[in-house]
C-alpha cells in the first residue's frame, strides 16, 4: 500500500515512518508542505494520506480540499495539534476520514491507520 | 596451365586450378561469320562448359579480332569460382579466464574503488599491489566462463569446366566438461560450482579443491577461494589466504593471514612476529604457533609449542605434547597440555571456561545497556513534565511530547533485546565453558590462570601430571594424578577473587 506523509517536520515524519514500518508498509512517500504533496500524488498514487494541518506554503486543510477535488475516496487522517471542536467539524467537512491529535502514542496512531483502512475497505 | 596452339587459330589456356580459362585468337586468322561457333567449339573440346557468359565473351573476342586481325588477342572467356571453406567451431573465453589476456589482474592502492578485477590492466602510471594481484582464475557459481561458437558451414566451388571444387567443413568443438561446468544451448559456458578453472586444451573443469604447488608469495598473489585450499610450501609476509572451507599449509606461514571457513592444517606451524593472524571458523591444527594471534571456533591442537601468542579457543584445548609459554590463552572448554609456562618464569596467562569473544560481546552489551537506562531516564523525566501540563500544550510542546512517547517506546525495545541478547549469549557460553586444565608435565612460576571468578598466580612451580578444575560457585582444586589426591589450589597457589569485594560503605549501603 502507498502511503504519502504531508508534515513540515522532518521528525514527525520519521515517527509515523517508524510505526508504518512496523505496521508492514514500506511504500512511503514523504511531502513537506501541501503544494509539495500535490506535486507529488500525481507519480506516486496514494492510497492513503496522514496530513499535518499547521504546514508553510500550503496548510493541510487547503491541501485536502484541492486533493478532494480530484480524489474522492482516498482515505485520509488528519495529524494535527488542532483540538477545537469547530476546527475537528471543518476538517471532516472538507474530506478527512479520521483525526489524531499530537501529542500521540506510536499505539494510538497504528490503531487509527488500522480503523481507517478498515473502514475504506468496508465502504 | 594446359594450352593449345597448334592446328588451330585458337590459343585456349585453362589455369591449373580450373578456375580461368583465356583464349587467343592467332593474328592472320580471318573469323568472317563462323569464328564464334569455331571458338566456341575448340572451347567445348577443352571440356569448357559454356553458358551465356562465355558465349558472350567469346563474341566481343571475335568482333575485337575481326577489326584488327593482323595482332593476336586474348581475353579471359570464362571463370570459376573458388570453395569457400568452413570455420571449425571453437570456444571464446572470457578474458579473466583466458591464460592468453590474463594478466593476474591488480589492486590499486591509492583507491579502494578503483580495484581492478581479473585481467584488467592497470592504467599507465597507477600504483599496484602486487599482494592483491591473483594467479588464479576463480569463478563463481553461475559465472560465465566462456562461449562455445558454432561451427560455419562450408560452400563448395566450381571450375570452368563444371567440375564441383568441395569445400571444408566447420567442425564442431567438442568440450569435454564434468558436471563442474554447464554449456547452454545458445553457447554458453558457465561454471556449475564455486572454484578455480582449469583449462587444458578442450577440456574444461572447475576445481574446488585449488592446489598451490610453492609457496603464497608475489607468484600467487592473495588467495580468496570459495573451496578447499592447499599449499604445498608457506605463506609469505603480509600475503592473505582466505577459503570458505579447509586451508592444509604444508610449510611456515609468516606474518601473513589465514583464515579457514571450515578447519585450518598449519603443517609447517606458524612464525608471525606478532604481525600474523590466523583464523578458523572450525577445528585449527599447528605444529606450532608462534608470536601470532589465532582464533577457532572450535577445537585447537598443536604439536609442540605456543609462544607469546594470542588465543582464543571456541571449545577444547587437547594438545599432550604441547608446551605454552608467553601470551595469552583463552580456552573456553577442556585444556590439556604438557607444560604451562617456562623455566625462565615468563609471565603466560591461560583465561579457562570463557570465551574471549563471548566476553567482549557481553562487556559492551553492560556498557550499551547503561547508556540506554540512562538515555530513557532523562526522556522519562522530561516527557513527564509535559505529561503534567498535558491540557495547556503549545502546537510546539504537543510534537514534542510526540517525539518523547516515540523515544521511550524505541528505547524500552532496544533495552528488551538488548538484554535477552545478554542472557542467551551467557546461557550460550554456559552450555560449552568447562574449567578443567590438565598439565601433564610441569607448571611454572609466573603462570596466571583466571578461572570463573579466581585468579590462581602461580609461585612455585608444580609438577606434573596435575589436574587443575573448579565446579562453579566453589573454589578451585588441583589433583595430583599420580596419588590421586586432591587440594584447594589456594594451598599450592596464590588464588584472589577477582570480583572486587565491596567497600564498607558499599556494604553498609546495600
Amino acid at each position: 500500500m502507498k502511503i504519502l506523509l504531508v508534515d513540515d517536520s522532518k521528525t514527525m515524519r520519521n515517527i509515523q515512518k517508524s510505526v508504518l514500518t512496523q505496521l508492514g508498509y514500506t511504500e512511503i512517500e514523504e511531502a513537506c508542505d501541501g503544494q509539495d504533496a500535490l506535486s507529488k500524488i500525481g507519480a506516486f498514487q496514494p492510497e492513503l494520506l496522514l496530513v499535518d494541518w499547521n504546514m508553510p506554503n500550503m496548510d493541510g486543510l487547503t491541501f485536502v480540499k484541492t486533493y478532494r477535488q480530484t480524489h474522492k475516496s482516498t482515505p485520509i487522517i488528519m495529524v494535527t495539534t488542532e483540538t477545537e471542536r469547530s476546527r475537528v467539524v471543518e476538517a471532516i467537512k472538507a474530506g478527512v476520514n479520521n483525526y489524531v491529535v499530537k501529542p500521540f502514542t506510536p499505539d494510538l496512531l497504528s490503531q487509527r491507520i488500522n480503523e481507517t483502512l478498515e473502514k475504506a475497505a468496508a465502504a | 596451365m594446359s594450352e593449345t596452339r597448334e592446328e588451330t587459330p585458337f590459343v585456349i589456356t585453362v589455369s591449373d586450378d580450373g578456375l580461368s580459362c583465356e583464349v587467343g585468337v592467332r593474328a592472320g586468322f580471318d573469323p568472317e561469320s563462323t569464328g564464334q561457333a569455331l571458338c566456341l567449339g575448340a572451347l567445348r573440346e577443352h571440356g569448357v562448359k559454356i553458358n551465356e557468359e562465355v558465349e558472350t565473351r567469346v563474341g566481343a573476342l571475335i568482333n575485337l579480332h575481326a577489326l584488327d586481325k593482323g595482332t593476336e588477342h586474348r581475353l579471359l572467356v570464362a571463370a570459376g569460382r573458388p570453395p569457400e571453406h568452413g570455420e571449425d567451431g571453437w570456444l571464446e573465453l572470457e578474458p579473466g579466464f583466458d591464460p592468453e589476456k590474463r594478466d593476474g589482474g591488480c589492486g590499486m592502492t591509492d583507491s579502494a574503488d578503483q580495484v581492478l578485477t581479473r585481467g584488467d590492466n592497470p592504467p599507465a602510471g597507477c600504483a599496484v599491489d602486487h599482494h592483491a594481484r591473483s594467479a588464479f582464475a576463480v569463478a563463481k557459481a553461475g559465472e560465465k566462463i566462456g562461449v562455445l561458437h558454432r561451427p560455419r558451414p562450408g560452400e563448395d566451388g566450381w571450375s570452368v569446366t563444371g567440375e564441383t571444387l568441395p569445400a571444408k567443413q566447420g567442425k564442431p568443438c567438442n568440450l569435454n566438461t564434468d558436471d563442474s561446468v554447464v554449456v547452454h544451448d545458445n553457447g554458453m559456458v558457465v561454471a556449475a560450482m564455486s572454484g578455480v578453472v582449469q583449462i587444458d586444451g578442450r577440456k574444461i573443469r572447475v576445481l574446488q579443491e585449488l592446489g598451490i604447488h610453492g609457496s603464497v608469495d608475489f607468484h600467487t598473489g592473495n588467495v580468496d577461494f570459495p573451496g578447499d585450499v592447499v599449499v604445498d610450501k608457506g605463506v609469505k609476509d603480509c600475503f592473505v589466504v582466505k577459503a570458505k572451507r579447509d586451508i592444509s599449509i604444508r610449510g611456515l606461514v609468516e606474518a601473513a593471514t589465514v583464515h579457514a571457513g571450515r578447519d585450518l592444517h598449519l603443517l609447517g606451524g606458524a612464525a608471525c612476529r606478532e604481525k600474523g593472524t590466523l583464523f578458523a571458523d572450525r577445528d585449527l591444527y599447528a605444529r606450532y604457533l608462534n608470536e601470532c594471534v589465532c582464533t577457532t571456533g572450535r577445537k585447537l591442537s598443536v604439536d609442540k609449542e605456543v609462544i607469546n601468542a594470542h588465543v582464543a579457543v571456541g571449545a577444547e584445548m587437547v594438545s599432550p605434547g604441547c608446551t605454552i609459554i608467553g601470551g595469552t590463552t583463552f580456552v573456553t572448554g577442556r585444556c590439556e597440555v604438557a607444560e604451562l609456562g617456562s623455566e625462565r618464569n615468563i609471565p603466560t596467562v591461560v583465561t579457562l571456561g570463557a570465551q574471549r569473544d563471548a566476553e567482549n560481546l557481553s562487556t559492551r552489551a553492560d556498557e550499551l545497556l547503561g547508556l540506554i537506562g540512562e538515555k530513557l531516564g532523562k526522556v522519562q523525566a522530561e516527557h513527564d513534565q509535559y505529561q503534567r501540563n498535558a491540557a495547556k500544550l503549545t502546537p510546539t510542546q504537543a510534537e514534542t511530547m510526540t517525539e518523547l512517547q516515540f523515544e521511550i517506546g524505541s528505547f524500552s525495545r532496544l533495552q528488551e533485546t538488548l538484554s535477552s541478547a545478554v542472557s542467551e549469549l551467557s546461557r550460550v557460553v554456559g552450555t560449552v565453558a568447562t574449567i578443567d586444565l590438565t598439565i601433564h608435565k610441569q607448571l611454572w612460576r609466573g603462570v596466571t590462570i583466571l578461572l570463573d571468578k579466581w585468579e590462581a598466580t602461580i609461585e612455585e612451580s608444580i609438577k606434573g601430571p596435575i589436574r587443575i578444575h573448579c565446579e562453579p560457585g566453589k573454589k578451585p582444586v588441583l589433583t595430583d594424578l599420580t596419588s590421586n589426591s586432591t587440594v584447594e589450589l589456594s594451598t599450592v597457589a596464590r588464588v584472589r577473587s577477582r570480583i572486587e569485594e565491596p567497600s564498607a560503605d558499599e556494604a553498609i549501603a546495600a
